[in-house]
């Protein structure tokens, strides 16, 4: 899990801004796998998200003299990632007009079929199918919760660093968060309710 | 404290962020509710999921180093040109 972390992206990208390649070549090693990650999750598209992990990389070395503070440049580089994608994508507009449509009330209170599969064993929990039912559930949320949750849950960003890259307030992002993972939640305890009631043997 | 309540707050519960007074009253509604302790195993849960990386791992070692090798040749053409 631990990366090379050994040089700090601050100086890094200090070193950029000097024209140093090496320094770009590290930042694109450190980052290359969570930009594409990134645009994958917000495209769908596994080619779109080659390409624009590619512009990202190219748009950071011409306009890293535009990023006036260089403690923010992850929160910068995921920001350009973003926009990449949208620009991509051409979703932003549609999005933006659907992100108060939100209307998820009822999630978590359906009080029937409620099943504990916390405690299935690991095998289960991490099998290939399982982490395919959680990509799929990840893939087919709204996409405003979408973005959040990968942003946080699969990338490991700040809720303030996710605020500040889509520009959105923070209650906004937490509560797009918290939706998020209710419907995937929901989704996990539909596929795991077979597991529900193991009989071994039969009869 | 109401269910519904209970589950609005889970996020800031695993986060830290609550006040100890709210932190209480939800570890009692928990401990009486088995409905909301389901849901919050399996909240939690979720997340941890969520979090393991090779879930979501899409692009294969050697199509992210070759694209790491036409990113860096690309940005030393262009670092020349700056």
């Amino acid at each position: 899990m631990i990366k090379d972390n050994t040089i700090a992206d601050t100086s890094l990208v200090e070193r950029i801004k000097q024209g140093d390649t090496r320094a770009m070549e590290m930042i694109v090693e450190r980052y290359s796998n969570k930009v594409y990650n990134l645009a994958y999750h917000l495209t769908r598209d596994s080619t779109a998200a080659e390409e624009i992990m590619q512009d990202v990389f190219l748009t950071v070395l011409s306009k890293i003299h535009t990023l006036n503070n260089n403690a923010y440049f992850s929160t910068w580089l995921y920001r350009v990632t973003t926009n990449a994608a949208y620009a991509h994508m051409r979703y932003l507009r549609k999005d933006k007009k659907n992100l108060e449509d939100l209307r998820i009330k009822d999630l978590g209170e359906d009080t029937s079929q409620i099943y504990d599969w916390s405690s299935l064993p690991e095998d289960i929990l991490l099998s290939d199918e399982s982490k395919q039912i959680l990509k799929d559930a990840i893939d087919s949320l709204p996409e405003p919760m979408r973005i959040v949750v990968v942003m946080k849950d699969v990338e490991g960003l700040k809720n303030e660093e996710i605020a500040k890259t889509l520009g959105l307030s923070l209650p906004a992002v937490k509560s797009r968060l918290h939706r998020g993972r209710l419907l995937l939640r929901e989704r996990l305890s539909n596929y795991f309710k077979k597991y529900a009631t193991p009989r071994p043997g039969g009869g | 404290m109401k269910c519904s309540q209970c589950i609005e707050l889970f996020d800031d519960y695993i986060d830290g962020l609550l006040t100890r007074d709210t932190i209480e009253k939800i570890q009692a509604h928990l401990k009486e509710c088995s409905h909301c302790r389901v849901i919050f195993r399996t909240y939690s849960l979720t997340i941890r999921l969520s979090r393991r990386g090779e879930t979501f791992r899409t692009l294969s070692a050697e199509r992210l180093r070759s694209l790491k090798e036409t990113i860096t040749s690309k940005l030393r053409m262009q670092n020349k040109d700056i």
